[in-house]
């Protein structure tokens, strides 16, 4: 909010910026505010006459991470208006906002005007900076003032601000209005030596055709950039212009979302989307760190590195000016998967199959074994699947006796016969399953065996703690024996406790 | 230096580098906002070959930092050459007796000889390292940091104070703040999640396999030898390839080195691949499993191959790498997993 204060140029380039910052924080895109002068950079770089140029741009300014992107585009989509499904849907809807005004959604977005000067800075939504900062040649004619009006009034005698839909005058459609008056209304008063100008303006949106010729004809530098000093709001009013702004375009991008020709909705219960997945990740591997190990480093803590010392001293005649220690370092997650594929577990080892199909892709060395009865290794056959059908490919391993009832004792022993070579004292062992035998020895000699070969050893159980100790279920003993144990009945308890366990895991 | 993506595109063509359009804005976009560029995406996209086309078109000097476990700061930033510290004292010996000469007790020697300069802290007894050069250079470079996912995150810590505020603070002497602003470049195969902090200072762009066109066209430029219609035969059988399930796809390199092998080999016009497919799978090809599985698919036409499509495929493979399911555990020891590593690049 400063950065308008010392650069009055075109500042209604950074109100955009902020409102656009902050519709992508309800996306869930993390931007911080050196990135939202960055998106300010960009916006005045490119402009709005190319808006697959200046998705890339912001794009690039703005999205670190491959889940963020849905958002980014989301919200790129409802901010300049390029809906798929509007624009190339029926012609005479045209561009950008016009689309779900068949749905009632606002066209305008018009803020009723008092005694403010605020009232001449009409133009700061999204839906006007790249539609009503372009109109000056065209409306020039019209008697039409590029800095006093707009589809956008503003007002200065109400408490709060509020958008309200209503009909619009004989138009089709209706308006959404911005009323701004008394906002911020001591700081606004030293600001009122402009006089009280009533401000009443509207652009005309039937015709899409002259909108995009106007928005190519934008030039990003010369509209605002002889705006008059003195006339700046001040930080506290730009602030709730801003909310404003991205209040309505945030309930604009809601609208969008559930309306009839929106993609699917991103957070449906059922499958958790990619983004939600890669999150758990990243949460999981942030707090994940590799058994450590010992590097020789100069400036470190660690036993002197007696090897690495004297070969580097031969390049100072064998004084020792380098001393090199043994520090430890986290060496690399290693993971072993092992999950229990029958049927009363295996809503969340769906979920934890694709959460280790992706961590593949980030985790140094991921393997993964499934059973009923016995451990069958199917890394193999789970990169090859796509996602949605992992847990169908894991389930046709041959081998794999999906009739059989489990048998945690025969598979752990197992695992310490056959697999012997998945486990060392680097590899973190995770365990996905319920711990119920049927009866059968439990192995809790086996898993103490292997709990001692592996790094650490976590559980995911979808069983709350007071089942733990019926007489079918292991997990009471288990639990003393492993690193931590994480109750999860689905995605979302797996996702809350991702990062206790990657925490636990290292 | 560039007024437009156009420019860029056209500057770059000059040095033989065929860009995408999406990419020639961000690219454009890094240099004029002199933030600097992560490129992530799988080895042989071309993400190196950019930082040194973009050197070579905008005539600025390329400094390579390559980036690998054990990165101390000594190899990436500066140290002080001790040899050289050392040959300085003792040539100053005698002159240093000479001065100390007229004292008679140590306290007043050791007090002459501080209020002495000897000049042994200086830029001079400085050994600089990619980094410090990038930011000391008197003319503008490039400055490529290839690879930074090999690094550990210490190292990645040390590269934000040159990214964010281009400046390299050595304790003995103080801060050096770069005295032209260095285009920055780092490329990341995303075997490892880069911390927040210095993805946020960077432009982030996605690089990934080129159109199939797009490929024809870099091939052609590379080896202009080549019959076109060789060349589309060649790109379509890499096209194909990295649809399966390989533990290393073919890259832009290898495509450009089994298109020569071609002409090498008398291909002239199309559809006569197939005599020499086994020779062109060794050079695209770097794995034995990788070549059975190929020679398999591509004879059987087996089940899927099409299905795939190269952008699901490339992420096969980069799993089918780091999942490592059939020398994982074998391997054991550390130096041949790592052995491995390099070979898969």
């Amino acid at each position: 909010m400063t950065a308008p204060a010392r650069d009055p140029g075109p500042w209604v380039l950074s109100v955009l910026s902020a409102a656009f910052t902050r519709v992508l924080r309800t996306q869930r895109v993390a931007v911080s505010p050196a990135e939202a002068i960055e998106v300010r950079r960009v916006l005045a770089m490119f402009g709005a006459s190319d808006l697959d140029r200046l998705r890339t741009g912001l794009r690039a300014v703005t999205v670190a991470y491959a889940h963020e992107r849905p958002g980014f585009e989301r919200a790129f989509d409802a901010f300049f208006g390029l809906l798929p499904g509007t624009c190339d849907g029926s012609g005479a809807d045209g561009p950008g906002l016009r689309g779900p005004a068949a749905q009632g959604l606002p066209t305008d977005l018009e803020l009723a005007d008092g005694d403010d000067p605020l009232g001449r800075y009409a133009d700061h939504d999204p839906g006007t900076a790249d539609v009503g900062d372009l109109l000056d040649a065209p409306e020039q004619e019209k008697g039409f003032n590029p800095h006093r009006d707009d589809d956008v009034s503003l007002g200065g005698s109400d408490r709060d601000l509020s958008v309200s839909s209503a009909e619009d005058r004989g138009r089709r459609g209706t308006t959404h209005t911005v009323d701004l008056e008394r906002a911020g209304a001591a700081a606004g008063k030293e600001l009122t030596s402009g006089g009280a100008d009533r401000v009443s303006g509207r652009i005309d949106l039937d015709d899409p055709e002259a909108v995009l010729a106007m928005l190519a004809a934008y030039d990003p530098h010369a509209v605002y950039a002889g705006g008059p000093e003195g006339e700046l709001l001040s930080a506290n009013q730009l602030g709730r212009l801003v909310d404003a702004i991205s209040q309505f375009v945030a309930q604009l991008a809601e609208r969008i979302e559930t309306g009839p020709g929106a993609s699917a909705a991103p957070d449906t219960d059922r499958t958790p989307e990619p983004a939600d997945m890669q999150r758990a990740c990243h949460e999981l591997l942030h707090r994940m760190r590799g058994a450590p190990r010992r590097v020789p480093r100069e400036h470190a803590r660690g036993p002197l590195d007696v090897r690495h010392t004297v070969r580097r001293s031969m390049r100072s005649d064998g004084v020792p000016f380098h001393l090199l220690v043994r520090r430890k370092v986290p060496d690399r997650v290693r993971l072993l998967v092992v999950a229990d594929v029958s049927l009363s577990v295996r809503s969340i080892t769906a979920f934890v199959l694709r959460l280790a199909r992706t961590l593949h892709r980030q985790a140094f060395r991921c393997r993964v074994l499934a059973f009923v009865d016995a451990p069958v290794d199917v890394t193999g056959l789970l990169l090859r699947a796509h996602d949605d059908r992992a847990l169908a490919a894991v389930l046709a391993t041959p081998g794999l006796d999906l009739d059989a009832t489990s048998d945690y004792g025969r598979v752990l022993g197992g695992i310490n016969e056959r697999f012997a070579d998945a486990v060392d004292n680097r590899t973190a062992v995770l365990f996905v399953g319920d711990a119920r035998s049927n009866g059968r020895p439990p192995g809790t000699d086996e898993l103490r065996r292997l709990a001692r070969r592996a790094y650490r050893v976590g559980w995911i159980t979808p069983e709350p703690r007071r089942y733990w100790d019926q007489a079918s279920c292991a997990m009471g003993e288990y639990a003393g024996i492993v690193d931590h144990v994480l109750v999860a009945r689905d995605a979302d308890e797996l996702l809350a406790g991702a990062g206790e366990l990657g925490h636990a895991l290292s | 230096m560039f007024d437009s993506p156009e420019a860029l595109t056209e500057s770059l063509a000059g040095e033989d580098y065929v860009i995408d359009p999406e990419f020639a804005v961000v690219v454009h976009l890094a240099t004029a906002l002199e933030r600097p560029l992560l490129l992530e995406g799988p080895a042989g996209v071309g993400k190196t070959e950019l930082a040194s086309s973009l050197a070579a078109a905008s005539g600025r000097r390329l400094v390579r930092l390559q980036c690998y476990e054990g990165l101390d700061d000594g190899r990436a930033l500066y140290e002080w050459d001790y040899g050289k510290q050392l040959m300085h004292v003792q040539m100053l010996r005698d002159r240093i007796g000479e001065l100390l000469s007229g004292t008679t007790t140590m306290a007043e020697a050791s007090a002459r000889l501080q209020t002495q300069d000897t000049g042994l802290y200086t830029e001079h007894f400085l050994s600089t390292r990619p980094l410090l050069e990038a930011v000391l250079s008197p003319d503008p470079v490039v400055l490529l940091v290839d690879e930074v996912d090999r690094t550990e995150e210490s190292m990645e810590a040390l590269l934000l104070e040159v990214l964010a505020e281009q400046q390299v603070t050595v304790p003995e002497i103080g801060t050096f703040t770069a005295r032209s602003v260095p285009w920055v470049v780092l490329t990341s195969n995303d075997t490892r999640e880069l911390s927040p902090a210095l993805k946020r200072r960077c432009l982030h762009f996605q690089v990934g396999f080129p159109t199939p066109e797009r490929e024809a066209e870099i091939v052609s430029r590379r080896a202009p030898q080549v019959a076109v219609e060789v060349v589309a035969d060649v790109v379509e059988l890499a096209r194909t390839l990295r649809g399966f399930p390989l533990r290393k796809s073919p890259s832009i390199s290898e495509v450009i080195d089994a298109a020569r092998a071609a002409a090498v080999l008398g291909l002239g016009s199309a559809g006569e691949l197939e005599k020499v497919r086994p020779a062109l799978l060794s050079a695209l090809l770097k794995y034995g499993s990788d070549r059975e599985l190929a020679i398999r698919r591509l004879d059987g036409e087996g089940p899927g191959p099409q299905a795939g499509g190269p952008v699901a495929a490339e992420g096969a493979s980069t799993t089918a790498g780091a999942f490592g399911a059939g020398r994982a555990a074998s391997t054991g020891s550390r130096a041949a997993a790592d052995r491995n590593r390099r070979g898969r690049r």
